[in-house]
Formats: structure tokens, sequence, C-alpha cells
């Protein structure tokens, strides 16, 4: 094939900012150099003929791509859960917890990733979920989505729902500073932050994390970047956001806006030791649409006060990785004050809820072998201390088990955990709950 | 009273004894001694203002890191996962196996950060690391070519005794 310098020329620069679009996606801070997306100020040396680079056709790069990154990147991970409760059917606990073993779908998620140029990204994730259907109220009852299929003759079938996990638009503003807009997962500690089930070891969350004392995820403002200094990285996040709320990726009922931070240092000190810390604060507002009646020929609207608390969380954690060996903990802490008058119901039938403070922590540790499969042995300690009742003091769980990692993209797990309630009234005193999970993942 | 069986305690344990009776002793394949002496070179374009990585700077930028030098953004080119370049690479540089970089990569994917850079041939690898600035690559000491331009690594020419970079 025969072409003229110049026009050879254009297409390579062509191909290689969309080469490097690509390579830029998500990273966190930094625009692209100049050179590799604009024209350079001064004529690049021509072509050779002998150059070799007409076979990026082999590589997808063709010549005739745009400047831009068009590609948009599917990608997504799946688990499959088998649980078995290990309890009798008049245990007290039976009552609290579901006996059956059972299989179950747990995560099916879809991520959509898009380099909108070298210094914008997207980036989606949505779960689809078999719930509401079967999902259990407080009074005992089950959902059941049953409907009848008009593209089947009516036939049955159970309808499903879907989560937004996050959606951002994320511009590289500085080397050092990105932001994101949109929802996204509240960055802090580790868990959180490495959210699907193949990338976390275990199979279960610790109930610190799953109880959420941080918002699992925020919709706002979210700026963060990273600095080297030396073989140290210095890492940080701000968050401005609605904050928790009943509706909060569309809605601030309250107008307060939650504020939120996170630092980080990585430090090659016996292998990689990762440190963070992590705070939040907000007005959570739960109330019913405004009112609005004709008065003296006027429209008023009144807005109704409902239930509004003010919470401030703090959290710490730490992720030592030394070759094969890997330890992480996290230590979360939650303070929530009603507001006057807008005090809530406790969930325990004890009347209004109490102002509270709420903390749990937890340890990993966990060796990767190379062989058979990269087993994985890990053990987790996990204490929480949820709101104080009558019923419940403390939550204990320890849990051990095996990860395997057949491949990048697959993973294989086995943990057997017992918890219990330290400190509990009668109610609980005595119930021991075991589980044995097994569950498979896969990175699609 | 019934007692519930215990059954998960006595399988991890069982597993547990098998996988440490089986880990292979010895040092980790991306430690063991190279097999032959051929060097592997770090390279930038002649025109490049790089002339020294450490291998901190190296790491974080093959594990999804940016990296400025004198202003200008590095852009990795890797090669292909299964090839003795990138093997050899990733074994002294990153400190990981073949399996464990795969590992790295995908759950970058699921937390939502960014991808591996791109993998390209040997040749394509010089040939673009020859005409894009800020491009940085690696190669075999043989594929050098008068496009391209070595760097030193922590300090320490290729030709140097104590290079640490070698093709296994």
């Amino acid at each position: 094939m025969t072409r003229s310098p110049p026009l050879a020329l254009i297409g390579l620069e062509a191909l290689l900012a969309s080469l490097l679009a690509g390579t830029a996606a998500a990273q966190p801070p930094a625009p692209l150099p100049q050179p590799a997306v604009a024209p350079s100020p001064s004529p690049p040396p021509p072509v050779a003929a002998d150059d070799g680079l007409d076979g990026l056709g082999d590589l997808g790069l063709e010549q005739a791509l745009p400047a831009e990154d068009e590609a948009l990147t599917i990608y997504g991970f799946a688990d499959v859960t088998y649980m078995m409760y290990f309890l009798h059917d008049d245990a007290a606990a039976a009552a609290l917890f579901p006996k059956e073993n059972r299989f179950a779908v747990g995560n099916l998620n879809l991520y959509a990733r898009r380099a909108l140029s070298d210094s914008w990204r997207l980036l989606a994730e949505v779960r689809f979920l078999y719930a509401p259907n079967g999902a259990t109220h407080d009074d005992g009852t089950i959902d059941q989505t049953s409907t009848n299929d008009p593209a089947d003759f009516d036939r049955p079938l159970n309808w499903g729902g879907i989560e937004i996990e996050r959606v951002y638009i994320e511009y590289d503003v500085h080397p050092r500073v990105t932001i994101q807009v949109g929802s996204f997962l509240t960055p802090y500690g580790i868990w959180n932050v490495d959210h699907g089930s193949p990338a976390i070891i275990g199979t279960s969350r610790p109930y610190a994390i799953g109880e959420a004392l941080f918002p699992e995820r925020q919709t706002g403002l979210h700026a963060y970047g990273t600095l080297n200094v030396g073989e140290y990285t210095v890492g940080y996040h701000a968050t401005l956001s609605n904050g928790r709320g009943p509706y909060e990726t569309f809605r601030d009922l309250d107008q307060n806006k939650a504020v939120g931070g996170r630092l980080t240092l990585e430090a090659p000190w016996a292998g990689t030791l990762k440190l963070g810390a992590s705070a939040y604060g907000g007005r959570f507002t739960d109330r019913d649409s405004d009112i609005s009646v004709i008065e003296d020929g006027k429209l008023v609207n009144t807005t109704p006060k409902g239930v509004s608390y003010d919470e401030r969380a703090f959290a710490a954690d730490a992720l030592w990785t030394h070759g094969r060996f890997h330890l992480q903990t996290e230590i979360i802490t939650r303070h929530i004050a009603y507001r006057n008058g807008a005090r809530g119901v406790s969930g325990f039938g004890e009347g209004f809820a109490p102002d509270s403070f709420t903390y749990g922590t937890y340890g990993l540790g966990a060796y990767r072998f190379e062989r058979y499969w990269n087993i994985t042995p890990f053990i987790m300690v996990d204490y929480y201390r949820p709101i104080a009742s009558q019923y419940l003091d403390t939550i204990a769980t320890v849990a051990a088990g095996l990860n395997f990692r057949p491949l990048p993209s697959v993973v294989l797990k086995a943990m057997y955990g017992e918890g219990w309630f330290p400190g509990a009234p009668d109610l609980l005193a005595d119930v021991h709950l075991r589980t044995m999970v097994f569950q498979v993942a896969c990175i699609f | 009273m019934r007692r519930p069986i215990r059954i998960g305690p006595l399988l991890v344990g069982l597993l547990l004894s098998i996988a440490v009776a089986v880990e292979p002793i010895g040092p980790r394949a991306a430690e063991a001694e190279p097999a032959t002496k051929k060097r592997l070179v770090v390279i930038v374009g002649r025109d490049s203002p790089v002339t020294d990585l450490s291998r901190i700077e190296l790491n974080r930028m093959f594990t999804g890191s940016v990296v400025y030098v004198a202003k200008l953004r590095l852009v990795p080119f890797n090669f292909p996962p299964a090839s003795r370049e990138r093997t050899s690479f990733d074994g002294t540089m990153l400190g990981m196996s073949p399996a464990e970089v795969g590992r790295f990569w995908m759950d970058r994917k699921i937390r939502g950060q960014s991808g591996a850079p791109r993998s390209l041939p040997a040749a394509y690898v010089v040939k673009l690391v020859a005409r894009l600035p800020g491009a940085i690559g690696y190669v075999a000491e043989d594929q050098l070519t008068p496009a391209v331009r070595a760097i030193r690594v922590g300090g320490l020419a290729y030709t140097d005794a104590t290079y640490p970079l070698f093709l296994q």
C-alpha cells in the first residue's frame, strides 16, 4: 500500500490519540501529554515506507479511525452462592434467619465504560436483581412479582429490578485533580472500593460494611488525586453530595449537602502498606411530600418535618501485603443525633429511636499459594456494636475459608462462619449462627 | 439435644493442610535465576527527556498510575501477557507472576479503575515508542534500533553488570 507521508502521519497521530484515550481510561489524575493528542508544533519526521505500521490494522487500529476512542467497553461480573445454615427448626435463630439450604444468584453486574476524550470518561455499573420477587417484609409477608407474559401466551413469569450501582462522568482537571460527577461509591476503607465479589476474598461483607455506617454510594461531586513523593504515594478524596436519604440519587429533601473526605498513604514498608482515614458528615431526612392548600385565595405550601438526623462517620483502614501475605483491617464509627421534633421510631418497637453511636471493625488475613488454583486460606474476625436495644448489644463473627483463582477471571470460595451475640439479653443470649457458604464468581 | 454438624472447620482445615503440604519451596518463578543473560532494555524515543527511571516509577507506570517526567506524561506499552518479555518484566519490576498480573488487572476493572497498558508485539512497541513522545516500553537488547534510546533503570545502564532486567 502506498501513502503519502503526511497523510500517513496524520492517520498515525489519530491512531495514537485513539490508542492513548483508551489507555488513559479512568486513570486517576492526568490529561494526556499534549504531543499525543494534538499535532506537534513542529512537523514530525515523515514516515518511512518501511515503517511497518501499515500492519496496525491487524491490531484493530485501522488508520481511518477517528482521533477519539469511540469504543464502548462492556464487562461485568456475576456470582452464584450455595448457602447452608446449620440450624434446627426449633432453634431460636431459625426465627431470625432463613434456615433452608439454597442456591442463589447473588450478583449480575454490568459495566459500561467509555473514554469520551483524552480527559473525559464515563463509567456506569448496573446490577440486575430478582428482587423485589422474594423480598421478605418485617411482618413475614413475601413479595411475589408473578405476572403474565404477553409475549408468551400469558404464561407466568417473575420480573425483577435493576439497581444503578454507580454512574458518573469523570474529568481530569489537572494531573493531580480528577473530578467525578454523578453517583459514585463512597471512597472509604478497602471493602467498599473493592466492591465486587470477584475482588473480595471472602463470601460476605463484615457487619460494619454491610450496615453502611458510611453510605455505600453518594450522588454529587467527587474530587480525587494522588501525589508521588519518592517511594511514597499520598492520595486524597473529597466529596460533596445529597447525602443519605430515601431518594438520594435525585432528591435532597433537606437541601443540606453532605461532605466527606479521605486521605491515603502508600508506603513500601516491609512489602506494601496502605493506610487510609475517612470522614463523612451529612443530614438524613425522610418526609412526606409538600402539602399545598389554598387559603384566602392564595396557594400556601407546607413542608412536613418527617424524620431527620445529623450523622458523623469516621473510619480508618490498613492494608499490608508482603509477598503472598495479605492483611487488611478497618474500623468504622458512626454517630447519629436526631433533630428536635424529628426523631424516628425505634426499629425494635421500643418507642422513639435514641441518638446512637455505632461502630464496627474487622480483620482479614490471607495467604495465596502459587499452586492448586492459587488456593488462598483466609480468616476473618468481625465485631460490630449496633444501636443499643433490649434485644441486641454486640454481634461477633469468626469466619475461615478458602479462595481459589483457577483463572484470573474465575474465583471459587468456601467459607465457614460462626456468629453470636455477646452481651445479648435472654432472647439471643445462646444463639449461635453457623453457616457454610460456597461461591463461584466470575468476571466477563 | 442434637448438635449441628460442624463440617465447615473440618473441610477448611483439611484443605489448608493439603495446601501447605504441597506448596513449592524455593524462589518464585519471577525471582529465579535467569536462564539466559539477554537483557531487557527500557526504551523511549530518541527525543524523550527521560533518561533514568527508578524501579518504583516503572512499577507505578505499569500498574495503572500516572507518572510525569519533565511535565510529560509517560505512556507505557506492554508485551502480550504470555510473551517472555512480559513475564520477565512483570516478574522483576512488578514482583508478580503471570497469574498475579491477571488477577491484578481483573480486580482493577471490577473496582472501576483503569485497565492495563496496551499490549503490542515487539515490532510495534519499538516503532510506537520511537514515534510517540512520552511513550515508554521495553525490548530485548537485540531488538534495539537507532530510532529508540535505552534509559537507565535505577541509575543502571543496561550494559552495567548489576542491571536488574533480564529476559528469562
